[in-house]
């Protein structure tokens, strides 16, 4: 299938509707609508999405840092702040609360102002918001690297900057219900329903991590079933829903069809919400906890097969026969990917949490892998595909270069699906090392040497895909995107001047 | 409640699928098809493709 055989909308239209003096009327006030809701949250996410990107470059050469550290553990290690203990907890909250966060908030930004159809009231408290956002992260990052790191994981942030995040969320969640609760009467559209889903869970994990592992600490094994409750459910209740019902709007929209069902829908989003949040404690199996805590987290995994099933099932129903448009559309092949990326994550998860397989894969890179999974090739890439969505209506002007987007899209895909690919398979030989009562400890960390090499490869094509996007989103922020009144990269003398 | 209005009820709720679009963006019309195909060997295709639609008030002269 071609662009050609597909019912697009064309200028001609336009020209059909002005005959109807009714039909141009109506047409004209959805219109300014439109262009008043995207103006009213032009400059909050903007912001969001700016600092976003300035995070995922520091967070990349942390990581690229932390990557090289695993097989040249002697680099700069007279450096105290260089040390892997420090950089990598680092690296992973600049992910988690610098990137994932605030490209995550500025997308839901956009997506509940044109769900809810009504422009932003009080912009300046999001600006704020994100501004503190990014005080609380700057000064996290800052504690973790002089040494301050609570030791939990992704909740390495001292208490201090915590506090700071938590302040930054409570104007940002003041603004989400504020927006919610002046919508326009309607349905509430299946992206509303996982965007203030994730909006109520975030404060949920997050406060309740905060109380019971520093402010009323728990005693014991149970502070980390604590925290491995918390960052599993961070992955799948903040991030997973973001993503989730971001691609529930982009995938429909851009291809121009209503979701396959909308109870399948239904389903997907109230067995998602049941069951997901009682997982994390299968990070912990054959650990110091009651077996039936264990087995209530893979057993609650299990069954999040049912969502993964008719979330997959709604979104393949939904491009059936349009898959061929990945080619012409950045933002349905980001998204596309992240959706396909999701079902491999959940299916992935579930297996590494069998007790028979979690026996060699735990304690090892395969855990790593299967957080890349999800944070990167299932959330990060569905983040980008909205981005290249909304990022034009944002600034007016159309992406510069094709062939940038298209650097993009495949150094990210064939850098993630390396990356994954190394941490899960050398994540199973270190385990099966590790369980050989023949191989001593030192002998079993140098079989996953390799794997760890290849990662490092895998972080330069990210690397690149990162500082190409930034460069990219740059050019549009300052005004250098395309301004033509044709298709994007479909200019006819631009076309000419190229074939000729 | 019987049969018929159960059905009437699934099929209401069917529509809700329908509401993020409109006149200007309506179903049925792809969007954001801004890529250009391949050009392999510097061949030219005729690749129609729909403009992000910037609104008027945005568009840059």
């Amino acid at each position: 299938m071609t662009p050609t055989e597909l019912p697009l909308s064309h200028p001609g239209r336009s020209a059909a509707l002005a005959q109807s003096s009714a039909e141009v009327t109506a047409g004209e006030v959805e219109n300014v609508e439109r262009a008043l809701i995207d103006a009213s949250t032009r400059v909050p996410v903007l912001m969001f999405y700016t600092s976003a990107i300035v995070w995922l470059l520091i967070g990349t050469l942390l990581g690229g840092f932390t990557s090289f550290r695993l097989h040249m553990p002697d680099m700069f290690s007279g450096i105290a702040f260089l040390t892997w203990g420090r950089i990598r907890p680092a690296h992973m909250n600049v992910m988690v609360f610098g990137w994932a966060s605030m490209v995550g908030i500025g997308t839901a930004i956009w997506l509940m102002a044109r769900l809810c159809r009504t422009t932003l009231r009080h912009p300046l408290l999001l600006v704020g918001g994100a501004a503190l956002w990014n005080l609380g992260v700057l000064l996290g990052v800052g504690g973790i690297l002089a040494g301050g790191s609570t030791g939990y994981q992704w909740l390495e942030f001292p208490r201090y900057a915590a506090v700071v995040l938590f302040v930054a969320y409570t104007l940002i969640i003041s603004w989400a219900f504020m927006m919610f609760r002046f919508r326009r009467a309607g349905p509430v559209y299946v992206t509303q329903w996982y965007l203030i889903a994730a909006f109520l869970w975030f404060p949920w994990l997050y406060g309740a991590a905060q109380v019971m592992l520093f402010f009323a600490p728990v005693q014991g094994v149970m502070q980390a079933a604590v925290n491995w409750w918390f960052a599993n459910n961070l992955m799948f209740l903040w991030f997973g829903s973001i993503a989730l019902g971001t691609a529930y709007y982009m995938i429909p929209k851009v291809i121009g069809r209503p979701v396959y069902s909308y109870h399948l829908a239904a389903i997907g989003f109230w067995t998602y919400a049941f069951f997901a949040s009682w997982t994390g404690m299968q990070r912990q199996v054959d650990g110091p906890f009651p077996a039936w805590m264990v087995t209530a987290s893979i057993a609650a995994l299990i069954f999040t097969i049912i969502p993964v099933a008719t979330v997959g099932l709604n979104h393949h129903m939904t491009m059936r026969g349009y898959f061929p448009l990945m080619r012409y559309s950045p933002t349905l092949r980001f998204t596309v990917f992240g959706a396909i990326a999701y079902t491999v994550f959940s299916a992935v998860g579930v297996l590494i949490s069998l007790r028979s397989l979690a026996r060699y894969t735990h304690f090892t890179q395969a855990s790593i892998g299967f957080s890349h999974l999800g944070l990167y090739a299932f959330y990060t890439m569905v983040m980008f595909g909205s981005m290249y969505y909304i990022v034009p209506r944002l600034v007016g002007r159309e992406w510069r270069y094709a062939s940038l987007i298209k650097l993009h899209f495949w150094a990210s895909t064939y850098g993630v699906s390396l990356m994954i690919l190394m941490l899960l398979v050398g994540g199973l030989v270190q385990g099966i090392s590790m369980d050989n009562p023949a191989l001593s400890f030192s002998e079993s960390t140098q079989s996953v040497l390799p794997y760890l090499r290849g990662r490092s490869v895998s972080g330069i094509l990210l690397t690149v895909a990162h500082f190409v996007f930034a460069f990219h989103f740059g050019l549009m922020l300052f005004g250098l995107g395309r301004t033509d009144r044709v298709p994007t990269f479909l200019n006819p003398q631009q076309e000419a001047q190229n074939t000729h | 409640m019987t049969l018929s209005e159960l059905k009437e009820r699934m099929r209401h709720f069917q529509k809700s699928a329908e509401i993020i679009f409109d006149d200007e963006e309506p179903i049925g019309a792809a969007m954001d098809l801004v890529m250009p195909r391949k050009r392999w060997f510097r061949r030219q295709f005729n690749t129609p493709a729909k403009r992000t639609p910037v609104p008027q008030n945005q568009t840059q002269s």
